[in-house]
């Protein structure tokens, strides 16, 4: 779905003596990539960009598009927001301290419930969302308030996919998982991306990134400080003066490079391809 | 000497739907403990029974070789400090100053002394330029700081880290990590008991507890429970990297078996 961002300034607390930038000229257009990595550090600006994709923020000044609607600075002017929120769905990070209802299934069901899907649909997709996340049916009746930390997560993710959204905007989607946890996450959105849906992926993990993405923006100072795929990210030294983390697959390999064994950096993405360039790396040394 | 010794603890929320099954395990005093498990394999739960914040239901604590009871829970939680994964959560006072103050005054120490105290302290985490600053306006790491100097005030012997990092960026983790190993390095005899899902850290602990659907799957040194990767992939736990690396170099027929570090492997791969 395309999404555009023309002159966006955004300024926090605005005429206080707290007041602060979020945003500052932000000029992107989201339409021809299909899984956006949004990487920074903490107070760049990451939270401040997607919340004005779905609206939650308006801009000071500048104009965000999603889709046929507009978003600007006008309340007023603002009407067709909700319809944006039903195309765009947005999992906060720390999804979990949202949760509100007495049983998972409704939980999950309150959201396309709310966007007026009929009864029948709602409950079926809400079905459907929780098994998708990797839970089973002994679930839908079970209290949220009652889950571990990591299947509350799941059930408020599974909450958003319940709304089908064109776009899955993901803040830090699998802080604080563990580990196995993470990695079904991501098998999941990889899925749930192959089947049409746009993802834009706020996240601090750079092997993530470079696994993933095709995408990556880069945020500073409420500014876009580098927009590349996450090979030219990482083979320019742009990813050390941005202090951001080094994948560690790219670290082993370079370290290999760096011993004379021949590499070819463009072909790795994950532990996987990581050790296939090592065999084809000896070979070629015998 | 054991300064942690679990014995025979079964404990649920609800009945007969134990989250922890008879667990039994000692802790020796100066230890770095890595406590390990899935979501939902009652690690949380343990570190709360053990700082006696939820009432135990079947089996035994001793903390410094005292039985924990509801009569000397109060005594004893003192020797015990926590600190947990959200820093939203555990702020209590309105100024940096007032929420490392809270813990002291409950423990009823001398307005005189207290002062001394919090510089000492807000110092230690380098957070003395922020004493008279409002929670809100720190950053998680600072925020997480904050929490640590008024968990050290209170001059615990046991620490408990609930996942005190992952809500934290990679800078607040990294500034976090350092610091408990500062701590660590200061006074020996402390003992760290951290909850983590970074194998990393865990691979670099003393010794590694390895919870899975409340009970004690593994324990022993990080060399003894990562050996055993097949034992670890029965229950989908992760393995540290450069194991990682190492086993799928191995099945691919390259012998990386005894190196030790990623120089090594490296130095290894390039032979």
């Amino acid at each position: 779905m395309p999404i555009n961002f023309d002159h966006v300034f955004y300024t926090y607390s605005k005429k206080t003596p707290f007041e602060q930038v979020g945003l500052e000229d932000i000029n992107l257009s989201f339409n021809d990539y299909k899984f956006i990595a949004l990487v920074g550090h903490t107070g760049s600006g990451k939270s401040t960009l997607v919340q004005h994709i779905t609206g939650l923020l308006l801009p000071d000044k500048g104009v965000v598009h999603v889709d046929d609607y507009v978003i600007t600075p006008k309340k007023k002017e603002n009407k067709n927001i909700k319809k944006i929120r039903e195309n765009v769905g947005l999992v906060f990070q720390f999804p979990e301290y949202q949760l509100f209802e007495d049983t998972v299934l409704k939980d999950v069901a309150f959201g396309p419930k709310n966007f007026g899907v009929s009864e029948k649909e709602t409950i079926e997709r809400a079905k459907s969302a929780i098994l998708k996340v990797g839970l089973d049916e002994s679930y839908f009746e079970r209290s949220p308030f009652d889950l571990s930390g990591g299947e509350k997560r799941r059930v408020a993710i599974a909450g958003i996919i319940a709304i089908k959204p064109k776009v899955l905007i993901l803040d830090e989607p699998t802080a604080g998982l563990d580990p196995q946890g993470s990695k079904k996450m991501m098998q999941l959105f990889c899925e749930i991306n192959k089947n049409g849906t746009q993802i834009i992926m706020v996240t601090h993990d750079m092997d993530l990134v470079l696994e993933y993405a095709d995408h990556v923006l880069v945020m500073k100072d409420g500014k876009v400080a580098k927009e590349s795929s996450p090979l030219d990210l990482f083979s320019s030294s742009d990813y050390k003066e941005l202090s951001l983390d080094y994948p560690c697959v790219f670290a082993v390999a370079t370290e290999l490079i760096k011993k004379g064994m021949k590499i070819d950096l463009t072909k790795i993405k994950n532990l996987d391809t990581l050790v296939e360039e090592i065999k084809k790396g000896r070979d070629s040394y015998e | 000497m054991s300064v942690l010794s679990v014995k025979n603890l079964t404990f649920g929320y609800e009945k007969d739907k134990p989250v922890l099954k008879n667990i039994s395990f000692q802790i020796e005093q100066g230890k770095y403990i890595a406590l390990i498990g899935h979501n939902g394999s009652g690690k949380s739960t343990l570190a709360k029974l053990i700082a006696g914040l939820l009432e135990l239901q079947s089996g035994t604590i001793e903390v410094f070789g005292e039985l924990l009871t509801d009569k000397n829970i109060s005594v004893l939680r003192q020797k015990i400090g926590i600190v947990f994964q959200n820093p939203d959560n555990q702020f209590i006072g309105a100024t940096v100053r007032d929420d490392i103050a809270f813990g002291l005054e409950n423990n009823c120490v001398p307005h005189k002394e207290m002062d001394a105290i919090i510089n000492e302290f807000a110092e230690k985490v380098n957070m003395t330029d922020f004493l008279d600053k409002e929670p809100t306006r720190l950053s998680g790491g600072q925020k997480q700081r904050v929490a640590i100097a008024g968990v050290l005030a209170m001059n615990p012997k046991i620490i408990i880290f609930d996942e005190a990092t992952a809500m934290l960026d990679p800078k607040g983790k990294k500034e976090i990590r350092e610091y408990i190993l500062k701590m660590k390095k200061e006074d020996e005899s402390l003992t760290i008991i951290s909850i983590t899902h970074d194998i990393e850290e865990a691979y670099n602990s003393d010794e590694v507890l390895v919870l899975n659907n409340g009970e004690i799957f593994l324990k022993g040194t990080p060399e003894e429970v990562f050996k055993d990767k097949n034992k670890l992939k029965e229950i989908d736990l992760d393995l540290p990297f450069l194991m990682k690396l190492k086993d799928k170099l191995s099945d691919c027929d390259i012998d990386v078996k005894d190196v030790k570090n990623l120089e090594e492997l490296v130095n290894k791969l390039c032979q």
